[in-house]
């Protein structure tokens, strides 16, 4: 046989063995289609922080801890199979048609959605980058000058100059509104969720939240999902496809941009949910972190706590590549809050705590952990695939604090954005919002602060001045070394104007 | 305050991007076969294949900078292809392998025989690299200079994991020797 029969010969025994399994005709053309939308949200800040952090040691530990996880997980995945309702078999990557919410106003916490079955999304219609989950954050950057943020109740603002200057776009028309979580897609696609209450009635005050959403960059907004379906927080991969909890703490999904959702099968009550490419995503429920990467079809058990109840008061859940970070604010003191940060690198296989700080001690329930934060830990943003920034205050003096690792936590920055004499201040940052690992901003409230802005170019700090008590203020905060040095970019006053 | 230029010329670059966007398609869509046919024979799974070769145009997209203008697109986009492949199988948790070895039974049905089965399970036992070069050699069917390129490596070196994959298969299915 010459070497060209060789060849011939294994070419056809290996057409032999593939041909079979390629998908159907139309493969090609669906996978264009599906990449055309995610062209044009290139360059987003879900699109570039991971890059730099690819690295082919990185990458081969992530091999080898995952295979350790794998080999790990193997009996407890065979016994989650085998419970009842815990397991589904996909039926490939075909979309049922997604079923509209229940279209009654009840917001009891006993409601329910429709039981349809769960199933696995297309992995390729989602970006593979960072998720903030449904992180409540009142501000979104897309890249070095346009952003929104949440203001003054129930407005919500653009900015095209990095944060100088902000344009109302939308105003709730109920008086008590709120708008939160706030997030956009890319420079045209955004969601919010809007939330206010009714009149009191015998049960209770009744509590609605909408769905609202623009496709113009913010210029007009429309509701995409009524009160009635009782959508309390959203977190969009794509102008399509989200992700969403319910008052009553149940996962839905969307593919055409939060007009219908199809109820998501989740091993318990979710209170926290990230989801990111291929369908890999987290919930955070009062039995444990699940994790699933059909999308929901399965979930594995990926970590328990020590310690009793400490997951019903989860606060945010944020996941990027094969990392997951979870807070829990587990009790409020007068000066401090009782916090955990754990957080995995290797798809769940481990968590280790980041802070462990409680009311007069470190949780003893709790992994050891360095308190790195200060005593009030604030929203964190993921910044790749082990970087984060996490945010922290403390009331007693005047201080925020910038804490920052590129390694999961293993060596870290401490950065103070702001600092002031000793006083019963009240200074809070609320949002963050990083486009790069180095480039982001920080939204702090206060009621009684002035940031100075006079400060010599020298000094990296900016100092806070107590100009007695007022209205609430929005100091806008930015920095372009990741945390080290920090500018004052505007302030929103309550009467919603900029200076 | 946003002014009505800055939003006629964010506008304009809208305009521009999409237009750049669809000249972008037209190159790569004679290569989407091709490309199905590697990320299926990488990862042989039907389902994860497509949503790979997905993922890799918006990586061809992003990346489209990066591409000198002496290289082939061909080439070029099946290296993307392949290193998606190799982040999907880096990222496939045990559960889903378990079930979708299940669901893929009905493949079967397709024509499926002993030998193909057996081959394809050799297949996917070999390590990334060695898969890489069957696939693109044996079932794309591309000259070693080609193969290089996707793999990033250097013609000789394709060639010497041509040779040790198809010894591995050998082995497994008693397949006559192969000369590269």
């Amino acid at each position: 046989m010459t070497d060209e029969d060789h060849h011939a010969e294994l070419s056809r025994r290996v057409h032999a063995a593939i041909d079979p399994i390629l998908p159907r005709d139309g493969a090609a053309r669906r996978a264009v289609e599906g990449a055309r939308d995610r062209f044009a949200t290139s360059g987003s800040r879900r699109t570039r922080w991971w890059k730099p952090f690819k690295s082919g040691i990185g990458g081969a530990v992530v091999v080898l801890v995952v295979a350790a996880f794998m080999g790990g997980v193997l009996g407890l995945t065979l016994s989650l199979r085998d419970r009842p309702g815990a397991v589904t078999t996909p039926e490939g990557g075909t979309h049922p048609a997604s079923t509209p919410l229940p279209t009654s106003t009840s917001q009891s916490p006993g409601s329910t959605l429709p039981q349809t079955r769960s199933f696995p999304l297309v992995a390729g219609l989602l970006p593979i980058e960072a998720s903030d989950g449904c992180s409540q954050e009142s501000m979104a950057f897309i890249d070095g000058r346009t952003g929104w943020l949440a203001h003054n109740g129930a407005v919500i603002a653009r900015t095209t100059d990095g944060g100088r200057t902000w344009t109302d776009q939308y105003r709730a028309a109920q008086s008590n509104a709120v708008v939160q979580d706030v997030d956009f897609i890319n420079a045209q696609d955004g969601f919010a969720v809007v939330s206010w209450t009714g009149a009191p009635t015998a049960g209770g005050v009744p509590l609605f939240q909408e769905l609202i959403r623009t496709v113009d960059g913010g210029i007009t907004w429309s509701v995409a999902a009524p009160a009635s379906t009782g959508i309390a927080c959203v977190d969009f991969l794509t102008p399509s496809i989200g992700y969403a909890t319910t008052s009553s703490g149940q996962l839905a999904v969307s593919n055409d941009g939060g007009v219908t959702w199809a109820h998501v099968t989740t091993p318990g009550s979710v209170i926290a949910p990230c989801f990111q490419s291929g369908g890999v995503g987290w919930v955070a429920t009062a039995s444990g972190v699940y994790g699933t990467s059909d999308g929901g079809a399965h979930w594995t058990l990926s970590y328990r706590p020590g310690f009793v109840d400490s997951l019903s008061s989860a606060d945010q859940l944020q996941c990027f590549d094969h990392s997951a970070w979870l807070s829990m604010f587990l009790g409020e003191g007068m000066n401090q809050t009782a916090a955990v940060i754990v957080r995995t690198l290797d798809d769940g296989a481990h968590w280790k705590a980041i802070d462990n700080q409680g009311i007069g001690g470190p949780d003893p329930n709790t992994p050891s952990a360095p308190d790195l934060l200060q005593p009030h830990p604030g929203p964190f943003q993921l910044t790749g695939p082990e970087g984060a920034c996490l945010t922290s205050s403390n009331s007693v003096v005047v201080d925020v604090q910038l804490t920052v690792t590129r390694d999961g936590g293993t060596s870290v920055s401490q950065h103070q954005v702001v600092s002031g004499s000793p006083a019963a201040l009240d200074v809070v940052p609320v949002g963050i919002s990083f486009i790069t690992p180095t480039d982001g901003w920080l939204l702090l409230s206060t009621d009684t602060l002035q940031i100075q802005t006079d400060a010599h170019p020298s000094q990296s700090t900016l100092r806070a001045q107590l100009m007695g008590q007022g209205p609430t203020h929005l100091v806008l905060l930015h920095t372009s070394d990741a945390g080290a040095s920090w500018t004052w970019v505007s302030t929103l006053h309550n009467a919603a104007s900029l200076s | 305050m946003t002014s009505l230029r800055g939003r006629v010329g964010a506008a304009d670059a809208v305009s521009a991007r999409d237009a750049d966007a669809a000249a972008f398609e037209a190159e790569l869509s004679p290569l989407l076969d091709e490309a199905i046919r590697l990320a299926t024979g990488m990862l042989l799974k039907t389902n994860e294949a497509e949503d790979a070769v997905q993922e890799a145009c918006v990586r061809a997209w992003r990346r489209r900078a990066n591409r000198r203008p002496d290289t082939d697109l061909r080439p070029w986009f099946l290296g993307i292809v392949a290193n998606q492949c190799r982040e999907t199988m880096r990222s496939r948790w045990w559960p889903v392998i378990k079930v979708a070895e299940v669901t893929q039974i009905s493949d079967t049905a397709r024509g499926d025989t002993d030998a193909a089965l057996d081959l394809r399970d050799a297949i996917g036992r070999l390590p990334y690299r060695r898969r890489l070069v069957i696939v693109l050699r044996y079932y794309l069917d591309l000259p070693f200079e080609e193969v290089a390129t996707a793999a990033g490596c250097s013609v000789d070196a394709a060639k010497a994991l041509a040779r040790r994959a198809t010894a591995d298969l050998e082995r497994a299915l008693s397949i006559p020797k192969v000369s590269p």
